[in-house]
C-alpha cells in the first residue's frame, strides 16, 4: 500500500506542477525551516523595499511653492529630513540586526547536532551521476537514487571521485558540496512517503544539467524490507551500478520516477 | 631664431589674451594627425572614449550571447544549442560582462571625467593611461579572438578548480581565460594608480578635501578597491595557468593542495569586484541627482564616510560566496554579520539621495529617469543580497536562479541603468550635442519592463529548484512558462540598447547643441567647452566651494603663470591643494603602444610555453627602456 501511495504521490509531484523540486513545498524538518525563513525575510525586507519606494514617490511628488521658490543652490537643510534620515538609519540597523539574529538562530536549527542519525549513506560524485553507498555489515550500492525511512534522521556523507558537485534535494535541505579532498555532511529528514527530485547544484562539467538524484521516502517498515532484500544481492550487483537500480524498478514505486530519470 | 624660441619658451598663459590662449594651449596639448599620432595620443579624453567606446561593443557582444542562451532556455529540453557551446557562451558572457565590460566601463568614465572633474590638464601618467587601454584591447582581442577560433573557455566566469584543471578541461580555453584576467586587470591597476594620483595631486587649487565632487571620491575609493583587490585574481590566475602549464599541485588535495584555495583567492578579489563594478554606478547617481534636484547631494560627510566603509567592508564578505562548501558554522555566521553590515553605508547612500530629491526640485530629463529605475531596480536587489548572506537561505538559494536574478538586479540596477543615465547625461559633453528626449524615454520603457521582466521570474525559478549553468531542463520540471517569460524580456531589454546606439549614433550628427553647460550642473566639467579644448580649460580654475559653477557665479578666479608651449600643469598639495609646483606633462609617445604590444607577445606566448616569459621580457624591458628613454624637450614645432 506504501508503496502505492509513493508512486502515486511521485507521479502527482513529476507531472506539472512546480512542486517538483522547490524549496518553498518543503517535506522535511530542515526545509520547513529553511522556508519559514525564508518567508520572514521575504515579508520584512519587501516592506523596506516599499517603504523606501514611498519615500522615493513622496520626494519626487511633494507639493512644492510653486510661487518661484528660486532654483537656491544650498538652502538650509530642514529639520524634517535631517530627522527622517536619521530615523531610516536608525530602522535600517535595527533591522538588519533582528535579520541577523534571526538567520544565526536558523543556522543553529539547520546545522545543530541532534541525536545519532537512523541511517547513514555515503553520496560520492561524479561526473555526471551519483555513487549512494549503504554503509555497514551488509552495504550495498545503487546510483541516482536513495531511499530513506519516512521520519528518521538520515545522515549523508558527501565526497567527490572528480570535481566539486553540490548535493540538494530542496523539499528536504538545503545544499552541501562536495568538494576533492574533503568530507561533508548533511542531514535530512522527509516527513511523508514521495520521491523528492534534486540535482547537482554546482557547474560540473558538459552535463551538469542531467545530473538529477531522487530521494524516495519509505515507511520504515517498507525500507527495512527493501534494505533486507537490497544487501543479500549487492555484492554481485555492486560494480553494476546504474542499470541494477532500473533493473529492479520495474516492480517497485519507482516506476514513475525511473520514467522521468531517463 | 634662437631668440625667437626662448620668448616662446617664456610665454605665460598670463600674456596672452582669450583667443590667442586657447589657439596656442590647443596647439600643445593637441594630438598629432595620421596612423602613428593615433597610437601616440596621451589625451585622456580620447583615450576615455575608446575606453568607453570598446567597453559598449563588448556589452553587445556579451549581450548577443545572453539572447542565444536565453532562446535556448525558452523552451524545455530544447536543441537550439548544445551543452558544450551553452557553456562556452554562460562562460563568455560571465566573463566578458564583468572583466571587458562592467570594470572597463567605470575605468572609461573616470579616465574622461575625473581630470576634467578635478580642474587639471591631464590625467597623471598619461603614457601609462595609452598602455593600460591597449592592454585591456589586446586582452579583449585575444579572448573574443580565441572564441572565433574554436579556443572557447567553458567552465564558468570563475572557473572553479579542479573543474577547470588539465585532466578536466584539456584544450586552451581556460588558459586563455586567465590570461585575460592578467591584461585586464594589469590595464585596470594601471588605470587606478592614475586617479588615485589625478585626485590627490592634480587637483584645482582650493578644492580641499571637502570640495572634491562626490563623483571623484567615489572613482578615489573605486580605485583604491581596485589596488587591493586585483592582486588576488592576478595571483589566482597565474596559479591556475602554472597548474595547468607546468603540473604545479596548487590546488590538488593528493599533493597537499587545497581546491578551496582557489575560492578564497577568487572570492577575495570577486567581491570587492562587485564593488568596483558597482560604485562607478553611484558616483553617477551622486552627480545627476545633484544636478536634476538643484541641490548639492545632501549629506556630503556620510556619503564620503559611506563609500570608505563599503571600501573597507567589500574586502570581508568574500565568504558569503562560499557558505555550502561546508565551513565552520561559527565563521559562516560572521560573514553573515559583515555581508549584512555593508547594507548600512548603502542604505545611507539611498537616504542621502532621496533627502537630496525630497529637498530640490527634481527635473525628469531622461538622465534622472534612469535613475529612478536604479532606485527600484538596485534596492530590490540589494534586499534580495541580505537573504543571501543568511547561510541558511543560502544553502537552499546558492548556484540557483535566485543568485542569477539578485545579481542582475544588482549589478544592472546598480550599474548599467546609472550608466545608461551617465551616457545621456555626460554624451553633450563629448560631443557637443544632446541625445534626443523623447527616444531616451522610449528606452526606459524598453528597459525598464524588459529587465523586470526578463529577471523578476528567475527568484521564483531559483526558488523552485532551477539550478544556474543548466542548458537545458525537462518539461516535467514546470520552468517552462516562467523561463518564456524571461526570454521574452531579455529580447525587449536587448531591444532598448539598440535603441540607445541608434539615439547616439543619431544624436552624435544631427542632436540640438548643447553648449558648455546644458543641464545647468554644478561641477567644473561643465565650466570648459562641448567637447572639450586638448587643453580642457584655458586658464586653471580656483574652487571656493564644492559646487563652483553655482556658487562662483561669474567671478573668474584662475590661477595663472603656466607656461603655453609646454604642457604643464599645477600640482596641489593633498588635503589643502594648495599649488605646489608646476609639472610637466608628458607628451604623445607611441611607445606605450609598443610595449603593450611587447606585453601582449608575451602574455599570449606563455599561455603555450613557459619560455615566452623568459624571451618576452627583454622585449618587454627593451621597449620600457625606450618609453623612460630621457629626453631634451622638442622644438620642431
Amino acid at each position: 500500500m506504501a508503496s502505492l501511495t509513493a508512486a502515486a504521490g511521485g507521479s502527482a509531484l513529476a507531472s506539472g506542477c512546480t512542486g517538483v523540486q522547490s524549496a518553498l513545498n518543503p517535506h522535511g524538518e530542515r526545509a520547513d525551516a529553511l522556508a519559514v525563513l525564508f518567508w520572514i525575510f521575504t515579508a520584512v525586507l519587501g516592506l523596506v523595499w516599499l517603504v523606501t519606494m514611498a519615500g522615493l514617490f513622496f520626494a519626487l511628488t511633494r507639493r512644492r511653492d510653486s510661487r518661484g521658490e528660486p532654483a537656491q543652490a544650498h538652502p538650509a537643510v530642514k529639520r524634517p529630513v535631517r530627522i527622517a534620515f536619521a530615523a531610516m538609519l536608525t530602522s535600517t540597523v535595527i533591522i538588519l540586526s533582528g535579520l541577523a539574529v534571526l538567520s544565526f538562530d536558523g543556522q543553529r536549527a539547520v546545522f545543530g547536532d541532534g541525536a545519532g542519525a537512523a541511517v547513514t549513506i555515503s553520496v560520492i560524485g561524479h561526473q555526471w551521476w551519483w555513487q549512494v553507498r549503504y554503509e555497514g555489515n551488509n552495504g550495498f550500492e545503487t546510483a541516482n537514487e536513495i531511499r530513506i525511512p519516512v521520519g528518521s534522521a538520515v545522515d549523508i556523507k558527501l565526497t567527490t571521485g572528480d570535481v566539486i558537485h553540490s548535493f540538494w534535494i530542496p523539499s528536504l535541505a538545503g545544499k552541501l558540496d562536495l568538494i576533492p579532498g574533503k568530507s561533508n555532511e548533511l542531514r535530512i529528514q522527509a516527513d511523508k512517503p514521495g520521491v523528492y527530485r534534486g540535482q547537482c547544484a554546482e557547474f560540473c562539467g558538459q552535463q551538469h544539467a542531467h545530473m538529477a538524484i531522487f530521494v524516495v521516502a519509505l515507511e520504515p517498515s517498507e525500507f527495512e524490507r527493501w534494505r533486507a532484500k537490497q544487501a543479500a544481492p549487492a555484492r554481485s550487483m555492486a560494480h553494476l551500478a546504474k542499470q541494477s537500480v532500473f533493473a529492479s524498478a520495474a516492480s517497485s514505486p519507482f516506476a514513475a520516477l525511473s520514467e522521468h530519470s531517463q | 631664431m634662437s631668440p625667437a624660441i626662448e620668448e616662446r619658451h617664456e610665454t605665460r598663459d598670463t600674456d596672452l589674451g582669450d583667443e590667442e590662449l586657447r589657439a596656442r594651449l590647443s596647439r600643445t596639448w593637441g594630438s598629432a594627425r595620421g596612423l602613428i599620432g593615433i597610437l601616440s595620443t596621451v589625451d585622456h579624453k580620447i583615450i576615455g572614449i575608446r575606453y568607453a567606446v570598446t567597453a559598449f561593443v563588448f556589452l553587445l557582444a556579451g549581450g548577443i550571447m545572453a539572447i542565444i542562451m536565453r532562446l535556448q532556455l525558452a523552451r524545455p529540453d530544447s536543441h537550439l544549442v548544445d551543452a558544450e557551446l551553452y557553456n562556452q557562451l554562460f562562460t563568455m558572457h560571465g566573463t566578458t560582462m564583468m572583466f571587458l565590460f562592467g570594470v572597463p566601463v567605470g575605468e572609461a568614465f573616470a579616465v574622461y571625467l575625473v581630470p576634467l572633474m578635478v580642474g587639471t590638464r591631464n590625467i597623471a601618467f598619461p603614457r601609462l593611461n595609452a598602455f593600460s587601454y591597449y592592454v585591456y584591447l589586446f586582452g579583449g582581442l585575444m579572448l573574443w579572438g580565441g572564441f572565433a577560433l574554436s579556443i572557447r573557455p567553458d567552465v564558468g566566469w570563475f572557473s572553479y578548480v579542479p573543474l577547470a584543471n588539465l585532466n578536466f578541461t584539456p584544450g586552451k580555453g581556460p588558459d586563455y581565460w586567465a590570461q585575460m584576467i592578467t591584461f585586464t586587470e594589469v590595464a585596470a591597476l594601471a588605470v587606478s594608480v592614475e586617479i588615485v594620483v589625478t585626485v590627490l595631486k592634480q587637483r584645482a587649487p582650493g578644492m580641499t578635501l571637502d570640495r572634491i565632487p562626490l563623483f571623484v571620491w567615489t572613482m578615489l575609493v573605486h580605485s583604491f578597491i581596485i589596488i587591493f583587490a586585483m592582486p588576488a585574481i592576478m595571483l589566482a590566475s597565474s596559479m591556475l595557468i602554472m597548474e595547468r602549464l607546468v603540473g604545479t599541485q596548487f590546488f590538488n588535495p593528493d599533493a597537499g593542495g587545497d581546491p578551496l584555495l582557489w575560492q578564497h583567492l577568487f572570492w577575495f578579489f570577486g567581491h570587492p569586484e562587485v564593488y568596483i563594478i558597482f560604485l562607478p554606478g553611484t558616483a553617477f547617481v551622486s552627480a545627476i541627482v545633484a544636478t536634476f534636484s538643484r541641490r548639492p547631494v545632501f549629506g556630503y560627510l556620510p556619503m564620503v564616510l559611506s563609500l570608505i566603509a563599503i571600501g573597507f567592508l567589500s574586502f570581508g564578505l568574500w565568504v558569503h560566496h562560499m557558505f555550502v562548501t561546508g565551513l565552520p558554522e561559527i565563521g559562516a555566521a560572521f560573514f553573515t554579520a559583515s555581508s549584512m553590515a555593508i547594507a548600512i553605508p548603502n542604505g545611507v547612500q539611498i537616504f542621502c539621495w532621496i533627502a537630496t530629491l525630497w529637498d530640490g526640485k527634481p527635473v525628469l530629463k531622461t538622465p534622472l529617469i534612469f535613475v529612478l529605475g536604479f532606485f527600484f531596480i538596485f534596492v530590490a536587489g540589494g534586499l534580495s543580497g541580505v537573504m543571501l548572506a543568511s547561510v541558511p537561505i543560502d544553502t537552499q538559494v546558492h548556484d540557483t536562479y535566485f543568485v542569477v536574478a539578485h545579481f542582475h538586479y544588482v549589478l544592472i540596477g546598480g550599474t548599467v541603468f546609472p550608466l545608461v543615465a551617465a551616457v545621456y547625461y555626460w554624451f553633450p559633453k563629448v560631443t557637443g550635442r544632446l541625445m534626443d528626449e523623447r527616444l531616451g524615454k522610449w528606452q526606459f520603457v524598453l528597459a525598464f519592463c524588459g529587465f523586470n521582466i526578463t529577471f523578476f521570474p528567475m527568484h521564483l525559478l531559483g526558488l523552485h529548484g532551477m539550478p544556474r549553468r543548466v542548458y537545458t531542463y525537462p518539461a516535467e520540471m514546470g520552468w517552462g512558462g516562467l523561463n518564456l517569460l524571461a526570454s521574452a524580456g531579455a529580447l525587449l531589454f536587448f531591444a532598448s540598447f539598440l535603441l540607445m546606439l541608434y539615439n547616439m549614433i543619431a544624436s552624435a550628427r544631427s542632436g540640438a547643441l548643447a553648449g558648455d553647460n546644458p543641464w545647468g550642473a554644478d561641477t567644473l566639467e561643465w565650466a570648459t567647452s562641448s567637447p572639450p579644448q586638448p587643453q580642457n580649460f584655458d586658464r586653471i580654475p580656483c574652487v571656493t566651494s564644492g559646487s563652483p559653477l553655482w556658487d562662483q557665479g561669474d567671478d573668474n578666479v584662475v590661477v595663472g603663470g603656466l607656461k603655453v608651449d609646454e604642457r604643464e600643469l599645477v600640482v596641489t598639495s593633498i588635503r589643502e591643494a594648495r599649488p605646489d609646483i608646476r609639472e610637466e606633462s608628458p607628451a604623445p609617445s607611441i611607445w606605450p603602444f609598443l610595449a603593450a604590444f611587447a606585453t601582449a607577445v608575451a602574455f599570449i606566448g606563455s599561455i603555450y610555453t613557459p619560455w615566452a616569459i623568459t624571451w618576452g621580457s627583454p622585449v618587454v624591458a627593451i621597449v620600457l627602456v625606450a618609453w623612460f628613454w630621457p629626453k631634451t624637450i622638442e622644438e620642431n614645432v
